[in-house]
């Protein structure tokens, strides 16, 4: 007998969810990611958790961040044309930090496109959705095993950062039945500062850089929070002072925690002559890619980020000092490639193995695109 | 063996999806084997080709789809006209002899046309047995799972009072292929 | 101090309300019909959305949340799910709670999760500068229909009650102990419910309409208004510019949403096992 099972991508994400503490889950139905809300909804009432379907993907994140103001700890799941509505309330949940967990299964767009086939399209669109300038967290696992743990990760930060974290996933990821040894309860961290008794108004106070502590509703003293610029009491305000420091509070708690927030693998990159930037399901194209070079005799590596916002800047600049070919996979018209392009020095070179038709990679097709670039 | 593809055809309803699904559920959780399974899915599954691709293999499996498919059992022409792609050139394939008729290029395939439809209504009883009939044939003609881990398996999954159905049904497929 | 006060934050006065705005009524009264139930500051939270409107939970000194355009019943589902026990008040202006929040009103009504909700009917997008809305009678001009509104407006009575809303009220800023009768009573509602306000917005609908004073803006919510068994001697030609007032619905046989998913859908989920539970 085997520790592993064969669990569909999306319900080792609604396991994890579970395991790391969810108690409520709001959402609407949309392929590729409907198996979540179905798992939750099976499972959230036998814990006396919470599952609600709501009338549409805003109102789904409304109530996420609602119950996550009660103290509750939220997810939604959805996929491009849910995560395009509900771009409105992540900017609330920036605003006015409050910590919520989103899942996005990418599939082929814009607008409808293709529902039931993959992309990797929405990596902006996670970063820059939402109006305003904002921090964000974003993280793409790749592998079954990953997918439980960057999913348990992200409700940590949510938690410790209080801000909205995405969780990026893709149709192929979601749908496909891999299998996966889920960890026993205590193997991981889980993340949960108790709501603090408030004892005054002052709940956004702090100083910059500094993790916000949760506040929540219903703990001693009436508070308010806003979706309006505010002051540290949360109250509205629009004095340029005030403003400015508060948007350094939201921006800075994250910017100055990168090494807490940046998780990423490299394979093979220690004399490495091509970096191929990959992630999500390309990273899973690559890595036999990579391999089979090598056997080739190619030196070829893999940086796979995990976490894809903040982007995993230093990292990659620091395997730039030796390794002067960059190959960006991605399942798109060309996104991160321009991450990687502003942050890699002159004198690397840089392609990219681009596609947004609906397939995904194949191994042959990256290991290709490697040779290219050595020839 | 280091890594096997396994790809089922069929249209929505003849079970095939439960197929794969049992067979990567005996690889991995009574023989420890990594494995990875996709089926089709939504309007697909309502009557139109469906497939499923799974794949078996003694180390972690990084890319999760096949891409090189060693044996492909089909039960009806549609799919096996759109799913043949892939196929390696000493592809194990198995039709129905009276719903695939037209096979078209075979390559250096082994092709075994065997009335698994027909045999599965009339032997096990019910066409929704479909499934454990293409396990049994999967089985016998790869050796991709054990039998006995099959045989167990199927003993546990049986829903309550239908396990000499299924049992019959392994039956039936073992002696498909002769 | 009177009893009410203690529900009102004076520490984030002054309000964005023009002189004159019913707004401060409907503060009032909520704030009293908190007073007369006693409750702990603590247990209450208020929700709103945008507009004049979304301002007001800012004056209450309870939990208050000042959400997005017409979404407050979302975040306030959240809540109330989440706290079944806690009084979720969502304060919503015509603008907010029937265009753009018009399918969250909709579908909070059909589920009966027990949000008590104070509609404010002034007609007008007040804070945005005076744009028609759906509430806004037809013919009246307004910023966007400088030559009259041609659309009818919604009667959120029959809307409501098509939605199977189980508490359904009309009161004006006109009558402060009845609105504040109407809301204690709202409050003491298990499921959904909706206290439409009749209020002025002299500065932007009045002025553009021949009535640009609050007083006769107020006369005019007293011309319209009247009781149910008056509305109903009325032709139904002369009923479309009238509104009758009191509680129209209240349904006390529904089950409440959060009392049916924690008191019944929780029993049967745990009874039911871990079957199919791969």
């Amino acid at each position: 007998m085997s520790a592993r099972k064969v669990l569909q991508g999306n319900v080792i994400i609604a396991k994890a969810a579970l395991a790391a503490g969810c108690d409520f889950f709001a959402g609407y139905p949309i392929t590729p990611s409907s198996e979540i809300a179905q798992y939750m909804s099976k499972e959230m009432p036998k814990l006396e958790r919470t599952f609600i379907q709501m009338e549409d993907e805003i109102a789904s994140l409304g109530a996420c961040i609602g119950a996550s103001l009660a103290g509750r700890k939220t997810m939604t799941a959805t996929s491009g044309p849910g995560f395009s509505l509900m771009q409105e309330h992540i900017g609330m949940a920036v605003m006015a930090e409050v910590p919520v967990v989103i899942v996005n299964v990418m599939r082929g767009g814009p607008s409808t496109g293709m529902p039931t086939k993959p992309a990797q399209a929405d990596m902006m669109q996670a970063r820059w959705g939402t109006h305003g300038d904002h921090p964000i967290i974003a993280l793409y696992p790749a592998f079954a095993e990953e997918m439980f743990s960057e999913t348990v990760r992200a409700f940590n930060l949510a938690e410790k950062y209080w801000n909205p974290v995405i969780l990026l996933s893709d149709e192929v990821l979601g749908k496909a039945h891999m299998d996966v040894e889920i960890p026993e309860p205590g193997s991981y961290e889980v993340f949960w500062e108790k709501p603090r008794q408030i004892i005054d108004l002052n709940i956004y106070d702090r100083n910059i850089g500094e993790n916000p502590p949760r506040v929540d509703f219903f703990h001693g003293y009436p508070i308010h929070i806003d979706g309006l610029e505010h002051d540290a009491h949360g109250w509205p305000s629009f004095d340029a002072k005030t403003v400015d420091k508060m948007q350094k509070l939201r921006m800075e708690k994250i910017y100055q925690h990168l090494d807490d927030i940046i998780r990423y693998k490299e394979y093979f990159l220690d004399d490495a002559e091509v970096l191929v930037f990959s992630f999500g399901i390309s990273a899973r194209s690559a890595l036999p890619a990579v391999k089979a070079a090598r056997e080739q005799g190619i030196k070829a590596g893999l940086f796979q980020a995990l976490t894809v916002w903040p982007f995993p800047r230093a990292a990659l600049q620091e395997r730039f000092k030796k390794t002067k070919k960059v190959l960006t996979v991605e399942m798109n018209m060309g996104q991160m490639k321009y991450e990687v392009e502003r942050i890699a020095p002159p004198g690397v070179e840089k392609q990219t193995l681009l596609r947004a038709n609906g397939m995904s990679f194949s191994p042959d097709e990256v290991l290709n695109a490697i040779k290219e670039m050595v020839r | 063996m280091k890594k096997f593809e396994i790809r089922y055809g069929a249209v929505g309803g003849q079970g095939i999806i439960t197929a794969g699904a049992l067979l990567v559920d005996i690889a991995v959780e009574l023989e420890n084997k990594f494995a990875s399974e996709s089926p089709t899915y939504t309007a697909a599954v309502r009557g139109g080709p469906t497939k499923v691709d799974a794949i078996i293999s003694d180390e972690p499996i990084e890319f999760p789809h096949a891409t090189a498919i060693d044996f492909f059992l089909c039960t009806d022409q549609r799919p096996y006209d759109i799913y043949k792609e892939r196929l390696k050139d000493n592809a194990i394939v198995v039709v129905d002899s009276h719903l695939v008729r037209e096979l078209g290029d075979t390559r250096n395939w082994t092709v075994y046309p065997v009335p698994i439809i027909n045999e599965t209504k009339v032997g096990a009883g019910n066409v929704v047995l479909t499934s454990v009939v293409s396990l049994a044939v999967t089985q016998k003609l790869t050796q991709v799972i054990s039998y006995d881990h099959m045989v167990e398996h199927i003993r546990h999954w049986a829903p309550k009072g239908t396990v000499e159905m299924n049992l019959k049904a392994i039956e039936v497929g073992m002696n498909l292929i002769k | 101090m009177r009893d009410y006060e203690k529900y009102i934050r004076y520490r984030t006065f002054p309000t964005p309300w023009c002189p004159g705005c019913g707004d401060g009524v409907i503060l009032k009264s909520i704030a009293m019909a908190f007073a007369e139930l006693n409750l702990d500051p603590d247990d209450i939270v208020v929700v709103a959305g945008i507009g004049c409107s979304g301002r007001m939970p800012t004056y209450f000194n309870t939990n208050t949340l000042h959400t997005t355009h017409g979404r407050a019943l979302t975040f306030a589902t959240g809540i109330k799910l989440a706290k079944p026990e806690k009084l979720v008040v969502v304060i919503s202006g015509d603008g907010d709670a029937t265009a753009i929040g018009g399918n969250h009103l909709i579908h909070a009504a059909r589920r009966n999760i027990g949000i008590k909700m104070i509609l404010i009917n002034n007609g007008i997008y007040g804070m945005t500068g005076g744009q028609v809305s759906p509430l806004t009678p037809p013919t009246f001009f307004t910023e966007t229909t400088p030559y009259g509104n041609i659309e009818p407006h919604f009667r959120i009575r029959l809307l409501l009650t098509a939605a199977e809303a189980s508490f359904v009220a009309r009161e004006t800023v006109n009558r402060l102990t009845q609105l504040k009768q109407v809301i204690k009573k709202s409050f003491q509602h298990k499921g959904f419910s909706v206290v439409e306000v009749m209020s002025n917005c002299h500065v932007n609908l009045g002025r553009r309409n021949k009535m640009k004073s609050p007083l006769v803006m107020t006369e005019y919510i007293k011309d319209i208004t009247m009781s149910m068994a008056d509305f109903e001697k009325l032709t139904p030609e002369e009923q479309e510019s009238k509104y009758p007032l009191g509680i129209f619905v209240e349904n006390t046989n529904r089950l409440e949403y959060t009392d049916l998913y924690y008191n019944h859908i929780v029993p049967v989920a745990q009874g039911s096992g871990a079957r199919g539970d791969k």
